[in-house]
């Protein structure tokens, strides 16, 4: 299929007696937003390193705009599929604009300077992020989730046609991960970007993902649309919630589903609630 | 033209000054005018003895020993300064130097083999002595390179491979003893010497013996500099960026063994230049290496020039180690850095 960036055929690995992921199947097309959800440990991590090449010994295919995955240099790599890492460890000791221009290294040729069109990805990225004010600022003066942008611009700089992200709003405050998730909006929406983000918040993914994933101990428990989800008992669960399942609401405004923990509502009668 | 520019042109400018007057000072300091009768034409040459004995001496001395010397100087201060730089960028902590690493020691253990040992061999008209600091360089770079694994696997912290570095180094240092110990009285005052790090350079061989492993290992170092930038961004980072993080290690070991090798056999293990030059050049210039590469070339070169010229002034007519030297102004500057988390963006992890 063209229009397939990136392809998962019956994805498995085993490290010594223990199975980190069995059978995995999805794909992904253009202008998609899809969401991998999941309780910790259910192979998320492991996933992305399968997909980043950071983890090499798995059975079963991956290939990128059809092409399969061990076969892509280094570089080719990069300039079909772009990460964003988690938010975590030091920060690099460089200034915004030069951290943002490092994302298009697989774009460059060895020893040639920035063309003008690398210069015009650069702020695009820029504008986009709304990281224009602080080009000139280091990346440790920056706010987790400043940083964070700078991270999403690195990676959209790099023009590659899928965008992963892992976990991109998991230690930041409320607001700060707010204006996170309405980068990631815009990009989606805007920019038309195709994105595959590793999250642990439900409702922003079932809000806003054209589809979502649930990994459960190593299996693909669900791939569905969040309208799906609504039926059946699939979200409780992945989360083991079954005995006190998660109060599921659909938002008026969008024709979307999003949950409450029962905690929050305890006595309510579990399932649809309309508001 | 940009500040980083400027600061590239006056440490162009400086290292012009500095090969055009270090020549000059020491001992005796020589008249500027025996730079044009090198003393290579043995007709001119006597013609110039019988003229003026002691110029014709001054000429003799400019050219067989001065000269080279400070060529030499230059260049293992060069290479010093990259190979430091190079270790700072991959392992993101400005401690990690061939040095402190403990693969000048395995150069040195190789080299004090080879001198024990007496065997001559050598290699497409390489000599035998900078080939032998290779391997040991190769053997010590294997181990940090062992080290690296195990850290990044268990996720050790930065200090690991430091410590893992100084025991390295003990552990080849004591090696060393032991070959010492059982070397002959005179073999054993060579070796010992030879660790104070010291450049005595006659004639032109040492440095033509130097070069190709200058030229193959510098070369290799400044063919990377977006990688070593993207490596300060993380290695998983500059993965997903296009970098081929092992294969840049391979060439950075292979091109540090050869740098450091060369350096070691000819000058012993210097210390401490690779670590200050290329962390000065960063508070001057920032991170990015397309700038902090030249600089460090030049000012670990032009620092280590200055540090012999010390050396074989400072109680002349006798000589000091320059390594002497260059621990004494880097102990307190390696402190310094431990201590305090500096601004020039690389820190101790």
């Amino acid at each position: 299929m063209a229009d397939t960036v990136l392809s998962i055929q019956d994805l498995s690995v085993r490290i010594g007696d223990a199975v980190l992921l069995q059978n995995i199947s999805f794909s992904i097309r253009t202008g998609e937003r899809v969401s991998l959800i999941g309780p910790n440990g259910a192979g998320k991590t492991t996933l992305l390193k399968c997909l980043t090449r950071i983890h090499t010994q798995y059975t079963g295919a991956i290939t990128l705009q059809g092409i399969p995955l061990p076969t892509l240099k280094q570089k080719e790599l990069a300039r079909l599929m772009s990460w964003v890492p988690q938010g975590e460890g030091d920060a690099p000791p460089f200034r915004v604009e030069e951290f943002v221009t490092l994302g298009r290294y697989c774009r460059l040729k060895p020893f040639v300077a920035p063309s003008p069109e690398d210069r015009a990805k650069v702020e695009s990225a820029l504008t986009l992020c709304g990281l224009e004010e602080f080009r000139s600022r280091t990346l440790a003066t920056l706010s987790g989730g400043e940083r964070q942008k700078v991270h999403i611009a690195a990676a959209l700089a790099q023009d590659a046609p899928l965008m992963l992200l892992d976990e991109p709003t998991t230690f930041l405050d409320p607001r700060q991960s707010m204006e996170i998730e309405d980068l990631l909006f815009e990009l989606h929406q805007r920019a038309k970007r195709t994105l595959l983000v590793v999250t642990h918040d439900i409702n922003r993914a079932l809000l806003e993902s054209d589809r979502v994933l649930g990994l459960k101990q190593g299996k693909l428990l669900f791939d569905l649309p969040p309208e799906k989800l609504i039926e059946g008992t699939l979200l409780d669960e992945l989360f083991d919630r079954q005995k006190r399942p998660f109060i599921k609401a659909v938002h008026p405004g969008l024709n979307r589903l999003f949950i409450v923990p029962d905690t929050v509502l305890g006595n309510l009668p579990s399932g649809e609630v309309g508001l | 033209m940009n500040r980083k520019q400027k600061v590239i042109g006056v440490l162009s400018l400086l290292t012009v000054a500095t090969l055009l007057t270090a020549p000059f000072l020491g001992m005796e300091n020589i008249a500027f005018e025996a730079l044009l009768h090198p003393p290579w034409d043995n007709a001119r040459y006597l013609a110039l003895q019988a003229e003026d004995g002691r110029f014709a001496l001054e000429t003799q001395i400019l050219w067989t020993l001065r000269i080279p010397r400070v060529l030499v100087a230059f260049l293992a201060g060069s290479l010093l300064g990259l190979g430091g730089m190079a270790f700072q960028a991959l392992f993101r902590n400005p401690l990690a130097t061939p040095y402190t690493l403990g693969v000048a020691s395995g150069a040195s253990l190789g080299a004090a083999a080879y001198v024990s040992f007496g065997v001559v061999i050598g290699f497409m008209g390489i000599d035998g002595l900078p080939l032998a600091a290779f391997a040991g360089a190769l053997l010590a770079m294997s181990f940090v390179y062992g080290i690296t694994h195990v850290t990044a696997e268990r996720r050790l912290p930065g200090a690991t491979l430091l410590l893992a570095g100084v025991a390295m180094s003990f552990f080849f240092s004591s090696l060393i003893l032991l070959i010492q110990y059982l070397s002959d009285f005179t073999n054993s005052f060579r070796i010992l010497r030879w660790l104070m790090g010291g450049l005595e350079v006659v004639g032109f061989t040492q440095v033509w013996q130097l070069l190709p492993f200058a030229l193959v290992g510098s070369a290799l170092i400044f063919s990377l500099n977006r990688e070593f930038d993207l490596l300060l961004t993380g290695e998983s980072v500059a993965m997903g960026r296009g970098v081929r993080v092992d294969k840049v290690k391979k060439k950075v070991f292979l091109a540090t063994s050869l740098m450091i090798g060369g350096v070691v056999a000819f000058c012993g293990p210097i210390g401490f230049v690779g670590m200050m030059a290329p962390h000065m050049c960063r508070l001057l210039l920032g991170p990015g290496h397309s700038y902090l590469a030249p600089a460090t070339f030049l000012l670990g070169g032009i620092f280590l020039t200055w540090c012999d010229t010390l050396a074989r002034t400072l109680i002349s007519p006798a000589e000091m180690p320059v390594g002497v030297i260059t621990a004494l102004l880097g102990g307190p500057f390696f402190l310094w850095l431990l201590l305090g988390r500096t601004r020039g963006g690389l820190h101790v992890q």
